[in-house]
């Protein structure tokens, strides 16, 4: 079975080497450190300019550090109302973070579980491979839906796109972390990663699971 | 220290105000989320310290690093990131400093201060010192003028610390029993010039800037002991005995003025 280990660049965040477990760089890639400081930096601005919601900032990144260390533990498969909470607390500081993001949700399926961190991995590329690689605002549509048999969710930019198209899991090599996503996808839940890029007008990522899918 | 500094997140930069604030040595010139028009300010503007975030959508700042190092090879870099995975890159293309976010400001301190060590590194040290007589030291050694009136004309620009001198206020100053006619701009340019082959000479030349008839010196590129009881320096302020470049009689009117500045320092 794939696991979320599969995920990271090197799929050793947490080895032994004899003389008992040694972190390695893979579990700062595991809980995206490079967002959480940041993070940090964007709570300290509002503390500064005393702006309102710096609470709420703090309990959306506590709640999204904790989701995450959770996943790295093997908390793999989760209720879609878990995943989309952490989500939001993620698009949340993100825009928060850089004013040009926006995020609209249209949830009308939400009672089923699937992958951990699919949509959020999904969530962070349409907002640093998409909206933030284009100049100007952008916006993150996540929406969720039933449809013959399947629980879709889509995950939708106006960023600035590619040429691309693809299915995952898929033979061949395909990009970034989407190959690895999209086996988890079929390997837990039976299901599968649709992509379709165009460039300047954005991305359009669709995860469809079987509605009778069970935990595998 | 002309300072720019670029983060492509505006409360980033919003952040890196406030924690600059007490540090003196911080002039900061510029402040933007535009890699690109941050490049084109350096390429038109002085600066001496660019601080960058790394970590940026259009162009990332070990890409904008080395292209300001292109158009200002002597810039110092500081780079800023959120994690320290990129600290190697960096490193590699010898920034002076390296910054985590979050970061206090004593962080900030210390990276500056040793940027600006490491930029002194290798440059001659340069002191003029105006207390007594007046004389420029490179290197603890105090340069022979072979023009008395270049070193004149020095000591002059070093008393307007760092605000300039049109050629009409050299000639009121330095040939006061002159007509200022041809013959005595023809004399004045002629000393400019041999001040500044005197300086370039001493390896020095960078600290006079001069264009069409006015000209100023850059005081960040050397120190003064003036400037520095002026400052509230009291060590600097120790050294002064009510005598100020004393072979000028234009000096004298400053006297009374510094006589009365030290004494309101104790």
């Amino acid at each position: 079975m794939s696991t979320y280990k599969d995920l990271m660049d090197d799929g050793s965040y947490i080895c032994n080497d004899g003389t008992g477990y040694r972190e390695t760089t893979g579990i700062a890639d595991g809980l995206n450190c490079h967002f959480i400081f940041n993070a940090f930096n964007t709570l300290k601005y509002s503390v500064i300019s005393g702006k309102s919601g710096t609470c709420g900032m703090i309990d959306d990144l506590a709640g999204y550090m904790r989701y995450r260390i959770e996943v790295m533990c093997g908390f793999e498969r989760v209720p879609f109302r878990e995943e989309i909470k952490h989500v939001k607390s993620y698009i949340n500081l993100e825009m928060a973070r850089f004013s040009r993001v926006n995020a609209e949700y249209n949830l009308e399926d939400t009672d089923f579980t699937l992958p951990s961190m699919s949509v959020i991995f999904l969530a962070e590329n349409a907002i640093h491979h998409g909206i933030l690689m284009k100049k100007g605002r952008g916006h993150v549509l996540i929406n969720s839906y039933a449809l013959s048999g399947f629980h879709c969710i889509e995950v939708c930019d106006d960023g600035a796109g590619m040429e691309y198209e693809g299915d995952y899991p898929c033979n061949g090599s395909g990009i970034g972390n989407l190959p690895a996503l999209g086996k988890r996808i079929e390997d837990m839940a039976g299901g599968k990663l649709i992509i379709k890029s165009i460039p300047g007008q954005g991305t359009r990522a669709l995860i469809k699971i079987p509605a009778d899918s069970t935990d595998r | 220290m002309k300072t720019i500094v670029v983060d492509d997140e505006e409360s980033a930069l919003e952040v890196f105000r406030y924690e600059a604030r007490g540090i003196d040595e911080l002039d900061i010139v510029y402040m933007s989320s535009d890699s690109e028009a941050a490049l084109e300010y350096v390429g038109k503007n002085k600066a001496d310290l660019a601080i960058l975030d790394v970590d940026m959508q259009s162009m990332d700042g070990i890409s904008l690093g080395n292209a300001i190092l292109q158009k200002v090879p002597d810039i110092m870099l500081i780079y800023i990131t959120g994690y320290e995975k990129y600290a190697i890159d960096a490193v590699k293309l010898h920034a002076a400093g390296f910054i985590l976010k979050p970061y206090t400001a004593n962080d900030l301190r210390y990276a500056v201060e040793s940027a600006r060590l490491l930029s002194r590194r290798g440059k001659k040290k340069v002191f003029a010192r105006t207390f007594g007589h007046f004389d420029l030291f490179v290197d603890n050694k105090p340069i022979m003028f072979k023009s008395a009136k270049a070193k004149e004309l020095l000591a002059l620009l070093v008393d307007r610390q760092g605000g300039t001198v049109t050629t009409d206020q050299v000639i009121g100053t330095l040939w006061e029993d002159r007509p200022n006619d041809i013959s005595t701009q023809n004399l004045c340019s002629k000393i400019c010039k041999t001040l500044e082959k005197e300086l370039n000479e001493n390896g020095v030349g960078y600290m006079l800037v001069a264009s069409r008839g006015v000209r100023h010196l850059d005081t960040d590129k050397f120190e003064c002991d003036l400037y520095k009881m002026l400052e509230g320096n009291k060590k600097a302020a120790d050294k002064y005995i009510g005598e100020y470049m004393v072979e000028y009689s234009w000096a004298e009117s400053r006297t009374a003025l510094l006589d009365r500045y030290a004494g309101e320092l104790y």
